[in-house]
């Protein structure tokens, strides 16, 4: 099934392309359930497979696997409520920023589902040109400094990986993903592939200390733009990593996994240290997310069932969580015009619908449990516990600056004095704003105490993972042994 | 130093344990809780959440049992929050963190009970002080209720005739608080203090000595809270007082309620958590030590409860009855002393200090220095500065002269001419 081949482009009036876009995600969101209905969690094989003739030995090849299925939903499900989010605060160029979000769905549901490398590389540095431009055109202030930023940082990253694909084709003569997948590279080959991919996907993720592009990113885009970086672009790298990275080149993962370990326990602590200092409220939550970004990367490089699992979660309630956040600091952006904290003070009197929505992604984002929050972050941590007490330990002081951080923000904002007089008559949510957040409130608290679906669909597909990067260690191990006189 | 696993975890397990309930160190969190409404400090700050630590401990007592130098860990902290907190609740001025630091000290006993094997013990006094502590909150809280929000024990006074209810319950809960014979805290208090002399190890002498010392201080400062409040002369404007008012029955019954508990809850149910029906009761879901269920203690240990509340209730008396100047001059006369107390040996500046002000500060540095100076300057901005200066570089040689170029192509050729005459021009010679 083809998925991001059905969209729609328009060119009438503001309203029609807000309600065409409205549409067209809402319809691709609910093909997206229906895949999810129709996709069988007990096997690792890639389904709903398309397979079409484009350039010779590269084919156009897309398909699903438990690991894809969670980004698939997670991108049709915020696409809809983006375009909601921004139904009145984008009055300018209605048609092109609309069709610049129908292109970046395109775009990113193609990351997540093609199955030929080429085709990926496309799909993933495509992404970038819509990005840029919601940021460059619809963006605040210094939105031409921070889009040239985002570009550079992640073309330069991902055009490393261009040369590493390259390679590849040399090597294996092809590109097709699953066939890839079983070809085993020479060690010395996987080490410089698995760097020339590690530049790529921790600039996208963003990692420490390739991140300072994001903040920057969050604080000039439009608050929809803000989401869909934080909610989608950014879970692309630990896709990436997921995908490309661990079953293609094991041995370098497995050598090279305390250097993630590290940069990802720095991440976390630097970037929360930093989130403790900031003063505008996007920039905070900006800087919260490398750091639980960082959570994804340990718990993905422990290679264990847990950790995997772990990690696929923590980006998944991450997109739901942080982009919340983000829509949160809209809210109040669109009234006050403002992202600075100290303008804000006192709101859970006059706003008790937003306080109350506001409240529960903070506590989500602290990982309390009981929130989606609390499920990545603990299987993450168990994973890694396995591996490394240090790193669980390290990676644990996290979480308690996240407490302090998150929780000094809402105090900040939402309670205290109504004293500021710009305040006194600001309004609660409308029913537009409720029907964004409703979705993302319920789902919170659904997988925070219900993680199975999720954990489920992908369970076998992570196995099989494990499965194949056991029996690559050990077989390098026996070639090493016999190699050894 | 090797410490095995099991240690570890038991200290690990109760480093939580000592967050939840208050403990020394980690304790600065419950008297700022008390902002909360009464009832809710009453219920949660006071009878239950707190006492989940000691729950867990008990709960675990099984774990705890075979780590014996967490056990030591467990009592040391916990007569050292009894004490500590004691000392601090002296000085307080807030009714409500009067009994706040109060409920510290109680929980430091419970843990001392359970470090040295009591956990019947531990968890009996956590039952009876939900009574006693549950009824000084509520009893405060309506005493705050009567006098429109007023916290202040300053300003209170002579109140025993505006609320001869109120008074007589918040006497019963001191009663039972401060151990007085027979009441449900004396039974529990005891059974603790007596469990920590049979134990005879020195960190149990420890945890003896500072309970029965924080025994006496309890005593003192919950007179105190009494005599302030309710004794004396009347320090609250007229008006306030003429419109104060015993509370509804919605309150009051609670309040009987708990009265009754505070009174006979320790005698009635003594025999199931430390009594002859203990291993019944408890059903192994913690251990039970059948030496300590009837230790001989010298009479002397027996009755030093009882002597430090009486001596409390002396000093309290001398200094708030008879005397009431004499505890303004000393609080001059040991000013230092005073204030180190007034702020809870200071451990909320001492951790602002170590912990919030370095964590911001290091924050900024991180932001503005790592991120802005280093990691931006060196990266994205850095090498964006460097290409424009390349550029502008390479642009001023474009000058659009001809006298330069001709200059530059004289010089080259210059150049290589020197290079052919020298070296050849790479020829073969």
């Amino acid at each position: 099934m083809l998925i991001s081949g059905l969209r729609g482009r328009d060119e009438s009036a503001d309203r029609n392309a807000r309600y065409i876009a409205l549409w067209t995600t809402l319809v691709t969101f609910a093909l997206s359930l229906l895949l999810w209905r129709d996709f069988d969690p007990t096997t690792a094989q890639f389904q709903f497979v398309e397979q079409r003739a484009w350039l010779g030995t590269i084919k156009f090849h897309m398909g699903v696997d438990g690991i894809s299925l969670p980004f698939v939903l997670l991108t049709a499900l915020l696409m809809p409520l983006c375009i909601l989010a921004s139904w009145q605060s984008i009055t300018a160029r209605v048609n092109e920023y609309m069709i610049a979000f129908l292109v970046l769905e395109t775009l990113m549901l193609g990351v997540f589902t093609s199955l030929d490398l080429v085709l990926f590389y496309l799909f993933f540095e495509g992404g970038l040109i819509p990005m840029f431009l919601i940021i460059g055109i619809w963006g605040g202030p210094h939105r031409v400094y921070a889009s040239f930023k985002f570009f550079l940082y992640t073309l330069a990253g991902s055009l490393l990986m261009l040369l590493a694909i390259m390679a590849i084709y040399w090597e294996a003569g092809t590109t097709d993903i699953p066939t890839l997948l079983t070809h085993g590279f020479p060690p010395a080959m996987q080490t410089w592939l698995w760097f020339a991919f590690l530049a790529s996907f921790a600039v996208k993720l963003p990692m420490w200390p390739v991140h300072t592009w994001l903040p920057d990113a969050h604080v000039e885009a439009p608050t929809a733009g803000s989401v869909i970086l934080a909610g989608i672009l950014l879970k692309m790298g630990g896709y990436g990593f997921l995908r490309f990275s661990i079953p293609m080149f094991p041995l370098a993962s497995a050598e090279f996994a305390p250097l993630i370990f590290a940069l990802s326990v720095i991440a976390i602590i630097y970037t929360s240290l930093v989130a403790l200092a900031q003063e505008d409220a996007k920039k905070l939550i900006a800087y919260s997310s490398v750091a639980h970004m960082g959570f994804v990367t340990i718990g993905v490089f422990t290679l264990t069932i847990q950790g995997l699992q772990g990690g696929i979660f923590q980006m998944l309630s991450h997109g739901i969580v942080s982009g919340a956040l983000f829509l949160c600091v809209g809210v109040i952006y669109d009234r006050m015009h403002t992202r600075e904290i100290a303008a804000y003070g006192g709101l859970a009197d006059r706003m008790p619908l937003y306080a109350f929505c506001f409240m529960v992604f903070t506590l989500a984002n602290v990982g309390l449990p009981g929130t989606s929050g609390f499920v990545g972050e603990f299987l993450s941590l168990l994973g890694a516990f396995r591996i490394n007490t240090w790193v669980a330990f390290l990676a644990a002081i996290g979480v308690i600056l996240s407490a302090a951080y998150a929780l000094w923000l809402y105090g900040r904002v939402m309670f205290g004095k109504l004293e500021k007089p710009a305040l006194k008559y600001i309004t609660d949510l409308t029913w537009r704003e409720v029907a964004v957040m409703a979705p993302l409130v319920v789902l919170t608290i659904i997988f925070g105490f219900y993680p199975g679906p999720i954990l489920d669909a992908s369970a076998v597909s992570v196995e099989a993972l494990i499965k194949n990067y056991q029996t690559a260690l050990a077989a390098a191990t026996q070639a090493h042994i016999a190699l050894a006189p | 130093m090797q410490v095995d696993v099991l240690t570890l975890i038991c200290l690990l397990l109760f480093v939580g344990a000592m967050g939840k309930s208050a403990q020394f160190l980690l304790h600065t969190w419950l008297p700022d809780a008390m902002e909360g409404p009464t009832p809710v400090s009453a219920l949660i700050h006071a009878a239950t959440m707190v006492t989940a630590g000691v729950f867990m401990v008990a709960r675990l007592s099984p774990l705890f049992e075979l780590a014996p130098i967490a056990l030591g860990f467990v009592t040391f902290i916990g007569a050292t929050t009894a004490f500590f907190a004691a000392t601090v609740g002296l000085v307080q001025n807030d009714i409500k963190r009067v009994v706040a630091y109060s409920t510290c000290s109680q929980l430091g006993y419970m843990f001392v009970a359970e470090g040295v094997g009591g956990y019947g013990a531990g968890i009996f006094h956590l039952f009876t002080h939900a009574f006693f502590k549950a009824l000084l909150f509520l009893g405060a809280g309506a005493v705050i209720h009567a006098l429109h929000h007023q916290q202040d024990m300053r300003r209170m006074g002579a109140l025993r005739k505006v609320l001869p209810f109120t008074w007589a319950m918040m006497l019963i809960g001191t009663l039972s608080l401060t151990g007085f014979p027979f009441t449900s805290g004396f039974v529990s208090k005891d059974a603790i203090i007596e469990a920590a002399y049979a134990t005879g190890t020195p960190i149990a002498m420890y945890g003896f000595v500072l309970t029965s010392v924080a025994a006496l201080l309890t005593s003192f400062y919950s007179w105190r809270l009494m005599f302030l409040t309710f004794e004396g002369k009347p320090r609250e404007k007229p008006e306030v007082l003429e419109r104060a008012h015993e509370p509804p029955w919605t309150m009051g019954v609670p309040l009987v309620i708990l009265a009754i508990g505070s009174l006979l809850a320790g005698a009635v149910f003594m025999h199931f958590f430390i009594g002859g029906d203990e291993v019944s009761f408890w059903r192994g879901s913690l251990v039970i030590h059948a030496a300590e269920a009837h230790h001989e203690v010298p009479i002397l240990v027996m009755l030093t409860p009882t002597l430090a509340m009486a001596a409390g209730f002396a000093v309290a008396w001398y200094f708030y009855i008879t005397n009431p100047l004499v505890p303004f001059g000393l609080a001059k006369r040991f000013r230092g002393a005073y204030q180190f107390l007034l702020n809870a040996w200071y451990f909320d500046a001492l951790y602002d200090g170590i912990f919030v002000r370095p964590a911001k500060r290091l924050g900024r540095f991180l932001w503005k220095v790592g991120d802005g100076t280093i990691i931006d300057g060196l990266g994205p901005d850095g090498v964006a500065a460097r290409v424009i200066d390349i550029t502008n570089r390479v642009v001023q040689l474009q000058s659009g002269y001809i006298y330069h170029y001709a200059f530059v192509m004289l010089v080259g050729v210059a150049l290589l001419i020197t290079y052919f005459i020298f070296a050849g021009g790479g020829l073969p010679r």
